[in-house]
């Protein structure tokens, strides 16, 4: 593995009880890489996801951020260290704006709000230009005065990839970005989500059930069964892949439940 | 020594037993209805008293001892059924705190109640017939009543498993404790569940009411010394668990008993009284459990309630028009001096720091969304401080100060603890800590003057008029809630509600959870704190009082009549508050049912206190 990669996993293993959820998973990110995590239900994508981010521990295995073990870290941790994230269900501050959400995740990772005299002024006041280029990267100039809680599904996501974009992440991890949304709703936002991790140069890992969605933006797809990593390829390797075709359909064709 | 140590610990187990039964209840009641009972004390304290009377209905004997028991017992558990029908239906999907204010509510009208039926004093409870002697054990003496109770703990314990284990609807309250909302959609009957888990809760308590008497005479106080105690007990065993709550009651229990039979021992020529360490004792056994465990000893992470989620509406910026409206207001009150009597202005400097002490809580509750209900411990440090301050010879201006530093410090202390835990339980803890404090302000004689508080504590002669205090007392609240409002919308403020809103969010944008949390709680107390030594000087003395429970919920309920979602909210809900409860101590000798019966029926009609709700109609006008 190269020693620059983004994120390099490796032999993670996490049981829950006696259930073996994922064993032996390893495999690597590179700088700027944009690469899909998929499975069926079931097959330890979550939970491999989540031994990432930091919020489960494995059993055994280290995670790995450009050189750096960062095993068993917590969101705080891995954040210093570049690293970003989007959640399944959408996560932003309900009761402020959406100018003001994007505003936290920027101020966040500067340290002049936090010391004197910038600590004592309006939030308003320091207004960045940083704060004003995400919420246009992300579209939602229009929306910037709204109050988060009144948004839109669609919006909200749109919100969080801003936040998350706030910090400069140099890996931005995002679970099941598109989940719950309409298709045409799906597509946009991926390609709203690689567009910009292209243009910042940062990476994407991000497990997705949509595979149309898979295969038109990932760069590399690796597939999960039964907690193990069994597949990694292009989406047209994988697409074509009969052990693929197996994992996905064979389950369902021999009636095993999912 | 080894002999009357062990006798300690049978002491321990003994009134870990009682405790247990109250705490059980209330785990049961919490497990399902997702409420924590402020009342369950009420229950405790009524079963004693019916049980008085039911002895003395019943002939006394045995019959009397323990038909009273069963009768107090089953009375409670009609009063907790008549509690659920009545109230606690209607705020099942209501924020937790109010929840907690709402049976805050109750607690008030059964002192009343319960005063008005029984007198002011102390009574004697029975004797248990059979069981008046002692057993030797080692050379040494345990009465055979406290043996008698060391066993009701673990039978109840066994019973209640059983019933929970083994019975069909004690699987339907387990089912309706792990996930309530699929309990329902499978067709369990929330309605019948409810009811009768309240019901045996109460029981449970009442018995434990009836079979305290032998050791401790029926008095107006019991009710909130058990429910600080059964909160420890709750919050330490591991909130919902069960037999956590056992462990807890005997782990605090026997604790506290060899707190007292160790008395004053010499150790390594230091002597320590150790009879004066069993407050301290509980809050150390509580901490270090605390910071091992933070779910408990036997708690695990709270189930993730579906639905229960609350949001939070936008908090105004300040405008023009609403400095305008600020100075205005503040230059109205300054002028107030020249028209109202000595009487009303002391009222009136009282509102002052009142509404410093709502403020600074709204800060915690509104902007933190962190349940305090403790928050009379700072006021009550300030006061402390301050007065102490005072009378050792500082001037003023550094009385206060020492007390605004006392009061940080304490939350500080506080926060770092009661952090560990969230949501509920750290309302409990906060809660705990302040009848600590309580209690060693209470006894602590040589410090605090104990019950009779200190005297003599007053300004230097140019603010020594009523009208002058006033003058100061409210330039000071307003200049401090001038900082408090800007202080909403610069980056910590923004910080503390990205916190409340979505913890996990903000804490994967880079936000120090915890450490954003800790400082809003020392600010938060700082304000407080020098609300309690503002007040302090106003009055001349000072009594434990600034520290009891009540003083806590004086500042809920005001935050929350006032409404947590504006600014000027808790300003207003002070004003009101200390008017009204000013009155109606003055109009009826029952206040505190008035009062009671107030905050029950403002929280089942304004649940978003008067500005929130003023706002809405506003709104809603406005759209028309």
């Amino acid at each position: 593995m190269s020693m620059n990669g983004a994120l390099e996993v490796d032999a993670l293993e996490k049981s829950f009880g006696g259930f073996r959820a994922v064993s032996g998973v390893s495999f690597a990110v590179a700088q700027g890489e944009i690469v899909a995590l998929i499975g069926p239900n079931g097959a330890g994508k979550t939970t491999t996801f989540n031994l990432v981010n930091g919020q489960l521990r494995p059993d055994r295995g280290r995670v790995r951020l450009e050189g750096a073990d960062v095993t068993g870290l917590g969101a705080r941790e891995l954040w210093r260290r570049g690293v970003a994230r989007t959640f399944q269900i959408t996560a932003t501050f309900t009761s402020m704006t959406v100018r003001e959400t994007v505003a936290v995740g920027v101020m966040a990772a500067q340290a002049g709000p936090w010391r004197l005299p910038g600590a004592l002024r309006r939030m308003g006041a320091l207004d960045v230009p940083e704060t004003r280029s995400l919420i246009t990267d992300v579209g939602l100039d229009a929306l910037a005065e709204r109050v988060c809680g009144t948004l839109a599904y669609g919006d909200l996501k749109r919100v969080e990839l801003a936040m998350a974009l706030a910090s400069r992440p140099r890996l931005l991890l995002m679970d099941e970005p598109t989940a719950g949304m309409a298709a045409a709703e799906r597509e946009a936002l991926m390609a709203l989500a690689v567009r910009i991790a292209r243009a910042r140069r940062a990476a994407i890992f991000f497990t997705e059930h949509d595979m149309g969605v898979v295969f038109r933006h990932a760069e590399r797809v690796l597939v999960m069964s039964r907690g193990e990593l069994v597949a990694a390829g292009t989406p047209a390797e994988i697409r074509k892949s009969p052990l693929v075709r197996e994992v996905y359909l064979g389950h369902a064709a021999s009636g095993e439940p999912e | 020594m080894l002999a009357s140590l062990l006798i300690q610990t049978l002491n321990g187990l003994a009134s870990a037993s009682l405790l247990f039964l109250v705490a059980l209840g209330l785990s049961l009641i919490f497990g399902v209805t997702r409420i924590v009972n402020f009342a369950h004390g009420s229950f405790y304290m009524l079963g004693a008293y019916i049980a008085i009377s039911a002895n003395a209905w019943l002939g006394g004997g045995a019959l009397g001892f323990w038909g009273g028991a069963v009768v107090a017992a089953l009375a409670v558990a009609a009063i907790g059924l008549a509690m659920e029908l009545t109230i606690l239906r209607r705020i099942y999907r209501a924020p937790e705190l109010l929840q907690l204010v709402a049976t805050f509510g109750v607690v008030l009208i059964v002192k009343d109640a319960v005063l008005a039926a029984w007198g002011p004093e102390d009574i004697l409870g029975p004797r248990a017939p059979g069981l008046t002697g002692s057993l030797t054990i080692l050379g040494k003496q345990l009465p055979t009543y406290d043996a008698f109770l060391l066993v009701i703990g673990p039978a109840m314990l066994g019973g209640v498993w059983w019933l929970l284990n083994r019975t069909a609807w004690g699987l339907r309250v387990r089912a309706a404790t792990e996930d309530r909302e699929m309990a329902a959609a499978l067709g369990i009957d929330q309605a019948l569940l409810f009811s009768s888990v309240l019901a045996l809760g109460a029981f449970l308590a009442g018995l434990a009411g009836a079979l305290a008497l032998p050791r401790e005479p029926a008095s107006l106080g019991m009710d909130l010394s058990i429910i600080a105690d059964v909160f420890v007990v709750t919050v330490v065993g591991g909130l919902g668990s069960i037999p956590g709550a056992y462990l807890a009651a005997v782990l605090i229990s026997v604790v506290k008993a060899w707190c007292i039979g160790l008395g004053t021992t010499t150790i390594a020529g230091v002597t320590i009284s150790f009879s004066k360490l069993t407050l301290v004792a509980e809050f150390v056994v509580m901490a270090a459990v605390l910071l091992a465990r933070p779910h408990g000893l036997l708690g695990s992470e709270p189930a993730v309630q579906r639905g229960a989620a609350t949001t939070f509406a936008p908090l105004p910026i300040p405008s023009r028009s609403f400095w305008a409206k600020g100075a205005s207001a503040l230059a109205l009150l300054l002028l107030l001096p020249l028209i109202v009597d000595r009487y009303n202005l002391v009222l009136l400097t009282d509102i002052a720091a009142f509404a410093l002490v709502a403020a600074s809580l709204a800060i915690l509750m509104g902007w933190g969304g962190m349940a305090s209900f403790g928050h009379a411990a700072y006021f009550g440090a300030g006061a402390y401080g301050a007065a102490l301050a005072s009378l050792a010879g500082l001037p003023f201006a550094a009385a206060l100060l020492v007390g605004l530093a006392v009061a940080a410090l304490l939350a500080a202390l506080i926060g770092r603890l009661a952090l560990e835990a969230s949501g509920i339980s750290l309302a409990m803890l906060t809660l705990a800590f302040a009848q600590i404090l309580w209690a060693v302000a209470f006894q602590w004689d040589e410090v605090t003057g104990g019950s009779n508080g200190l005297v003599g504590i007053w300004p230097p002669t140019l603010l020594a008029e009523k009208w002058a205090y006033y003058l100061l007392a409210i330039s000071f609240a307003a200049a401090v809630m001038a900082a408090i409002w800007h202080l909403a919308h610069t980056p910590i403020g923004y910080a503390l509600r990205a916190t409340r809103d979505h913890a996990r969010r903000a804490e994967a944008s880079g936000l120090d959870i915890k450490g954003i949390r800790l400082a809003a709680f020392v600010l938060s107390g700082s304000v407080a704190g020098l609300a309690g030594a503002l007040l302090v000087f106003s009055k001349g003395s000072l009594s434990p009082d600034a520290l009891a429970i009540p003083r806590s919920v004086d500042a809920l309920v005001m935050v929350l009549l006032g409404g947590v979602e504006t600014l000027a909210g808790p300003v207003v809900g002070a004003f009101v508050f200390t008017l009204l409860s000013d009155w109606l101590t003055r109009a009826t000798p029952y206040w505190q049912a008035v009062l009671g019966m107030t905050i029950v029926v403002l929280t089942l009609v304004f649940p978003r206190g008067i500005t929130g709700t003023i706002g809405g109609w506003l709104a809603e006008r406005r759209r028309q």
